[in-house]
C-alpha cells in the first residue's frame, strides 16, 4: 500500500518540472464534467419548470437556505456560488471512491489548497465587511495581551479544515485496502456496506462539514 | 535493532487518544436526543449544530490517529 501522491507523468517549462499526479488528474477530470453538464442542465429554464430544472432548484435552494441561515441575507449575492461551487467540488471529490479511483480529498496537497482558498475567502470578507483598520482591530479583542493567541486562532483554523476533510477520506483508503487485502479473493459481501460508509456517508457529511465550518468562520471573523 | 515492534507498539498506543473524541461524540449524541425529545420541533437545528460539534470533537480524535499513521508509513 502506497500513500504517497500517485506520479502519472511530468513535463517541463523552461527549466522547472512540474508532476501530474493522480489527483490532479481527478481534479481536471472533475471540472471538466462540472463545466460541461451546467450549461446542458441550465439549459431552457422556464416558469413552469420541467423534471431537470426542479431537481436543479431544489440543489440551489438547498445552497440558498444554508447561506442565509449562517451567514445571513446580505452575504446571499456573494456566497451562494462560492459555497455552491465548494460544496460540488468537494463531494465529487469525495465520490471518486465510488467508480474506482481513491478520492482526490485522501491527497493532503488538494484538502490544504482548499482549506487556504477558504480562510482568504474568511479574512477578506472580514476586511471588505469591517474596513482594514477593524479587521486589525480584532486582533486585539478582547484585551491587547490576546495578540499572539488571535494569531494563533487564524492559522489553527485552515489547518483544522485541511486535516479533517484529509485524515477522514485517508482513514476510509486505508480501511478498505486492509480490508480487501485481508479477504483476498472473498471479497464479495462484506465490503459492500463498508463502501457505503466510508465512500457515501463520510463524504457527504465531510462535504457538510466543510461548507459549514466555512460560513461558520467566515462569520465569527466578520463579527469580531 | 530491528525497530519495526517498537513502531507497532508506539502505534497502538497513539492510538489511543480516539478515546477521547469517542467520549465526547458519545456525549454530544445523548445530549442532541434529550433535546430532540423535550423539543421535537427544533429538530432540524439540533441535527445541524449536533454534527457541527462532532467536527469539533472528531478532528482532536483524527490528531491521535494521524500520530498513529505517521509512524506506521513514514520510514
Amino acid at each position: 500500500m502506497h500513500l504517497n501522491a500517485q506520479e502519472v507523468f511530468e513535463f517541463t517549462v523552461s527549466g522547472h518540472t512540474f508532476i501530474v499526479t493522480m489527483s490532479v488528474i481527478l481534479q481536471w477530470v472533475i471540472m471538466a464534467v462540472i463545466m460541461i453538464s451546467v450549461p446542458l442542465l441550465t439549459r431552457g429554464l422556464e416558469k413552469i419548470p420541467s423534471k431537470r430544472q426542479t431537481v436543479i432548484e431544489m440543489v440551489v435552494n438547498l445552497f440558498n437556505g444554508l447561506v442565509c441561515s449562517n451567514l445571513g441575507p446580505e452575504f446571499k449575492k456573494r456566497f451562494v456560488p462560492f459555497i455552491g461551487a465548494l460544496g460540488i467540488f468537494i463531494l465529487m471529490m469525495n465520490l471518486t471512491g465510488l467508480v474506482g479511483f481513491a478520492p482526490a480529498t485522501k491527497d493532503i496537497n488538494v484538502t490544504l489548497t482548499l482549506a487556504l482558498i477558504s480562510a482568504v475567502v474568511m479574512n477578506a470578507t472580514a476586511i471588505a465587511h469591517n474596513g482594514i483598520g477593524g479587521y486589525l482591530h480584532g486582533y486585539f479583542k478582547p484585551l491587547p495581551f490576546m495578540f499572539p493567541m488571535n494569531i494563533i486562532e487564524k492559522l489553527t483554523i485552515p489547518l483544522s479544515l485541511c486535516l479533517r476533510l484529509f485524515i477522514n477520506m485517508l482513514v476510509g483508503v486505508i480501511f478498505m485496502e486492509l480490508i480487501y487485502m485481508a479477504l483476498g479473493y472473498f471479497a464479495f459481501v462484506l465490503p459492500v456496506p463498508l463502501h457505503f460508509f466510508f465512500d457515501l456517508f463520510v463524504a457527504v457529511i465531510q462535504t457538510y462539514v466543510f461548507i459549514m465550518l466555512t460560513m461558520i468562520f467566515t462569520k465569527t471573523a466578520v463579527e469580531e | 535493532m530491528d525497530p519495526t515492534g517498537l513502531i507497532a507498539l508506539g502505534a497502538g498506543i497513539a492510538a489511543l487518544g480516539v478515546v477521547g473524541g469517542a467520549i465526547g461524540i458519545g456525549m454530544i449524541g445523548s445530549k442532541a436526543v434529550e433535546s430532540v425529545a423535550r423539543q421535537p420541533e427544533a429538530k432540524g437545528d439540533i441535527t445541524s449544530t449536533m454534527i457541527i460539534s462532532i467536527a469539533f470533537a472528531e478532528v482532536t480524535s483524527l490528531y491521535a490517529l494521524i500520530a498513529s499513521i505517521l509512524l506506521i508509513f513514514v520510514k
